[in-house]
């Protein structure tokens, strides 16, 4: 893989942590505006392409390693974590970002989340949360609200509170919470790069509407404000606060101090050891 | 976590770094915008958007060979610009305006409203700067950002505002009956 990104009057620039597949999200969906912030991020911070591994699961967001000029994994629904847990413990070396949705990462995912945040494996989760399952056509996911009557799988609404993701990583241990929105991709990308530094899992939770399911959350715009505190790295005094939020409150909650979970003992046996054992 | 903020109108280097992320940023938006309508079918928006992508290209490049004789550029993050009147580079048209079914006319509107923007700001950094060079240099792009919004300007009188039901689709993705 061709490492050589440095540009000669500026370095390396987003484009070039961009691949040639052509995004296919709904023109409008803010997605895009998440990408743009994911490879400024990466610009940012000059991160070597060969060392840098993208992880997802499935949906519109976890598209993302597609689009990406960095090594990725598309894995399976709700499974990127534990995917990602593995890379980065049998290559510490690596970054290792996780993508993916509301669906994939509190619902079918949701048990992996809350042990992902309680084992603090030196990672960044980007959950672009929506509100919707839009890759099948506008579902209930388990942050759309109780009374959303717009699915004909419930006419009524859910009927059942929606997760509060940064509230739910704090009860759980991430290192580092933070809330972004897509509409402010330099903000995204400020955010994300605040997170890959700070050690252990960070979780960064981006509002991106769903244009095509959700056209109500284009107003989101003026719903957001900013959190309008400090970050602290006492998880307690963060999670008095996030309970006092109103889920559009944007910054940095939790800068933690807790030891990333990364065993010290090297590997006993060999890729080739492990394959003869599962010789037939 | 206190967050610096840098002027384009401080000195040459970072105006010129301001300007090169306006210009590569309308460049890739507007490549970014056609090749959302090409995968959606809107062949004719998508012309548009990749001829305006054309034109910023071009400027983006200008602008790159006036910094490679300026030499090394200041570093400066994303969040670090200060483009005062919005959050992003003023020039990227807003991803958020986009809409599958959208008439020429909308992405001319988006496109004259992003190259209003980039005028503007090369406009207010030579009205600020005490610095001579930056004002001459502001003053000259915002001449080829104000040529841009003639020409933006030009091209939407060919293009009326469509009727209401514009956005209107026989076979919508969401499915509600």
């Amino acid at each position: 893989m061709d490492t050589h990104l440095t540009d000669d009057v500026v370095g390396p620039l987003p484009g070039d942590y961009k691949s040639d597949v052509k995004p296919i999200w709904c023109p409008g969906c803010g997605d895009y505006s998440v990408l743009a912030g994911i490879t400024r991020a990466m610009a940012t911070m000059g991160l070597e392409r060969k060392d840098t591994v993208v992880v997802s699961g499935i949906g519109c967001s976890s598209r993302i390693p597609a689009y990406t000029s960095v090594y990725g994994y598309h894995t399976v629904h709700g499974r990127s974590l534990a995917v990602a847990s593995g890379v980065k413990l049998a290559r510490p070396e690596l970054n290792v970002l996780i993508f993916g949705g509301d669906g994939d990462g509190f619902s079918i995912g949701g048990n992996h989340f809350l042990h992902a945040c309680r084992r603090n494996v030196d990672m960044t989760y980007i959950v672009m949360d929506n509100q919707v399952y839009g890759m099948t056509k506008g579902q209930a996911s388990p942050t759309t609200e109780a009374d959303w009557c717009e699915s004909k799988l419930t006419p009524e609404g859910p009927g059942v509170n929606p997760i509060q993701p940064v509230a739910l990583a704090l009860a759980c241990g991430a290192n580092f919470v933070a809330r972004g929105f897509s509409n402010n991709p330099n903000e995204v990308a400020r955010l994300i790069v605040e997170g890959v530094r700070h050690p252990g899992f960070s979780v960064i939770h981006i509002l991106s509407p769903c244009v095509t399911f959700r056209p109500e959350q284009r107003n989101w715009k003026s719903t957001v404000h900013p959190y309008g505190r400090e970050p602290t790295d006492d998880p307690n005094e963060a999670m008095r606060a996030v309970l006092e939020d109103d889920g559009f409150g944007l910054g940095i909650f939790l800068a933690g101090n807790r030891r990333p979970f990364q065993p010290e003992s090297a590997a006993t046996r060999s890729i080739a050891q492990i394959e003869e054992g599962f010789a037939v | 976590m206190k967050m610096k903020v840098l002027n384009g109108a401080a000195n040459v280097g970072l105006f010129l770094a301001h300007a090169l992320a306006l210009e590569i940023e309308a460049a890739e938006r507007y490549t970014e915008l056609a090749d959302s309508m090409e995968a959606h079918n809107n062949v004719e928006v998508a012309k548009l958007f990749r001829d305006l992508s054309t034109y910023s290209a071009k400027h983006a490049e200008e602008v790159k060979q006036i910094a490679r004789e300026f030499g090394a550029l200041p570093k400066v993050a994303p969040w670090e610009f200060q483009w005062d009147a919005t959050t992003e580079s003023p020039e990227a048209a807003a991803f958020e305006n986009a809409h599958y079914l959208m008439k020429p006319h909308h992405a001319l509107k988006m496109a004259l409203l992003s190259e209003h923007q980039g005028n503007n700001y090369y406009a207010s950094v030579a009205a600020e700067t005490k610095d001579p060079e930056v004002a001459r240099l502001a003053r000259e792009f915002a001449e080829e950002e104000a040529g841009h919004v003639a020409l933006v300007r030009k091209w939407l009188e060919r293009y009326p505002a469509p009727k209401d039901d514009w956005s209107d689709d026989p076979d919508p993705p969401n499915i509600s009956d």
